[in-house]
């Protein structure tokens, strides 16, 4: 009959839980985030253009290597909180991005840059973990975020859109402000985020996984 | 279609269309266009092609030492069967039995394919020779003729001293389905006159030496010639287009090389501009962003692409746009216009 004491302490702990919260304020069930978003650059990948040698080998036309720059953009998320500093959350991301092709090594020194500009769009679903091991101070808060989701890209000239897949992997710092008692929200704040933007797809020239740096700046609203 | 002796001799007219073989110069008679051929009916331009499917035709019961006449039949149906198996085009072709009457190059309604001893053609491989009604721009007649004064193979890897029969056979089947000369290769000139570097099209002039087996197989540039010359319902579909204008001071330039790259798909596809205002059009292009390229005709003599005498411009610098341009699926890029510089 060992185990029965160790079953008797959680069910208690698990009752405890309602009764301490009648006490004060429930905590936030849902948060809303928006501000600016900073995508860098990813490599793209691309072939090279090549023709059939006289010997059976490639020859180079030219060579190209190719990168999409999101540049400054917007972000907003909307998070349910799970249980103690785990939440979910759906994000969306807007940028105004460039595809650059560079062109090197032409056969007859014709190398250029070309350029076009994208509507880039990532709907990702995922999920935000602020740990109370990383509460640096009352209202310093470091947190870790990761999340995966759809990748949908309109070229400048509208006629033709790509989709893709979005990942990311992230941390950063919540600071809170000082709580309203009474207002509309519970609490409000500012988060910085620095995150791995990777995705697949889209107007990639090749299937594999293409990384980019990122950093969002936003408010929160905590109701 | 008129069969009218007497008309239709007026109406009717020849082209002939020649590979040559490396390391010498180019003497092709002219053609109007690269990928397809038009021809001016009551006024108006008409794609050269043939009206009806299969195109039937026969093989000259002739061998020459190294290939029999079985063996000659047999490699010409593979390349015949190479062009069948682009998937979006709908050529289809059948074979009739061997002839001894109907000798390649003689006007009789009779597509004939088979050797002839022409030692005096010593640049000539092998020659097309397409009759077209000028009434209807259809094509009435087409002869292959391979000059057996070469040594030829059919050997499955080659012979080093040899050219593949079923190589030239590709090229030659191309011309006689429609198809002009694509400039997507890359020359040199040596002593004895031009040689190929590198190509990227079967439809390239020029032929790569003996022994060389790699243009057995058809590439994006000819696939896109064929597929837009007897287009699948798919090929519609699921390919756009790439037009535009090519300018030096903003005047319209005849007879520029313009080539799409694909960075995706590593495809290259070309055509020329083919009016005074520097148009051009690029169809059978997968959708997506393309690199656009542009170069004068300087890789093989310009008479076996173009009109020699219509005013082809050579002196302007090899440009890459610098602007990414977006192939749409079933549509057009719509126009995009590519300034060029002198040399
Ligand atoms: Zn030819």
């Amino acid at each position: 009959m060992r185990p029965a004491p160790v079953v008797t302490v959680l069910l208690l702990a698990g009752l405890a839980v309602p009764f301490g919260l009648e006490a004060q304020e429930a905590p936030p069930r849902l948060a809303v985030s928006v501000g600016p978003d900073w995508l860098g650059e990813a490599d793209v990948g691309g072939a090279d253009a090549t023709l059939t040698g006289a010997g059976g080998g490639r020859v180079d036309l030219f060579r190209t290597a190719s990168t999409v720059t999101g540049g400054v953009g917007v972000g907003a998320a909307v998070g349910v909180r799970v249980a103690g500093g785990l939440w979910t959350e759906l994000t969306a991301r807007y940028h105004s991005a460039r595809l650059a092709t560079r062109i090197t090594g032409d056969i007859e020194a014709a190398d250029e840059t070309a350029r076009e500009a994208l509507q880039q769009l990532h709907v990702d679903g995922g999920l935000l973990w602020l740990p109370e091991k990383l509460r640096l101070a009352s209202r310093l808060q470091l947190f870790v975020a990761g999340g995966a989701g759809y990748l949908r890209q309109l070229h400048g000239t509208n006629t033709l859109a790509e989709t893709g897949r979005s990942y990311y992997a992230g941390s950063g710092l919540i600071v809170s402000l000082p709580e309203r008692q009474g207002g509309t929200f519970k609490a409000s704040g500012v988060r910085l985020e620095l995150r791995a933007a990777g995705s697949r797809g889209g107007v990639a020239f090749d299937d594999r996984l293409h990384v980019a740096p990122a950093i969002w700046a936003s408010l929160f609203l905590r109701f | 279609m008129t069969r009218a002796r007497g008309a239709a001799r007026r109406q009717r007219s020849w082209i002939a269309l020649t590979l040559l073989a490396a390391l010498l110069l180019a003497d092709a008679a002219p053609a109007r266009a690269y990928l397809k051929f038009g021809v001016p009916v009551n006024g108006r331009t008409v794609t050269l092609k043939w009206p009806a499917e299969p195109v039937r035709y026969l093989v000259f019961e002739q061998g020459v030492d190294g290939v029999s006449a079985t063996e000659f039949r047999d490699a010409v149906a593979r390349a015949f069967a190479t062009w069948e198996a682009v998937p979006s085009a709908t050529i289809q072709y059948a074979y009739d039995g061997f002839t001894r009457t109907s000798r390649p190059g003689d006007e009789d309604f009779v597509n004939t394919l088979g050797f002839d001893d022409r030692p005096e053609l010593d640049r000539v491989l092998a020659s097309t020779t397409l009759l077209l009604d000028e009434s209807t721009g259809e094509l009435v007649e087409s002869d292959i003729f391979f000059n057996s004064a070469f040594a030829w193979s059919v050997a499955a890897g080659g012979e080093r001293t040899r050219f593949d029969l079923e190589t030239i056979a590709l090229h030659e089947i191309g011309h006689f389905s429609g198809l002009g000369h694509s400039a997507l290769g890359e020359t040199e000139l040596t002593g004895a006159g031009r040689r190929v570097t590198a190509t990227e099209a079967v439809m390239f002039p020029i032929a790569f030496g003996p022994g060389n087996i790699s243009n057995r197989i058809l590439r994006a540039d000819d696939i896109a010639g064929i597929s837009d010359l007897y287009p699948s319902e798919a090929f519609n579909d699921d390919t756009g287009s790439l037009s535009g204008r090519v300018t030096w001071n903003g005047q319209g330039i005849f007879g520029a090389h313009v080539t799409a790259f694909n960075p995706r798909t590593g495809l290259l596809v070309g055509n020329f501009t083919l009016n005074a205002d520097g148009q051009f059009s690029i169809a059978g292009l997968v959708p997506g962003p393309h690199i656009v390229r542009v170069e004068p005709l300087d890789d093989a003599e310009v008479a076996s692409f173009l009109e020699e005498d219509a005013g082809i411009e050579l002196d302007f610098r090899a440009t890459v746009h610098n602007r990414l341009i977006v192939v749409p699926r079933g549509g057009d890029s719509g126009s995009v216009t590519i300034r060029v510089v002198s040399k």
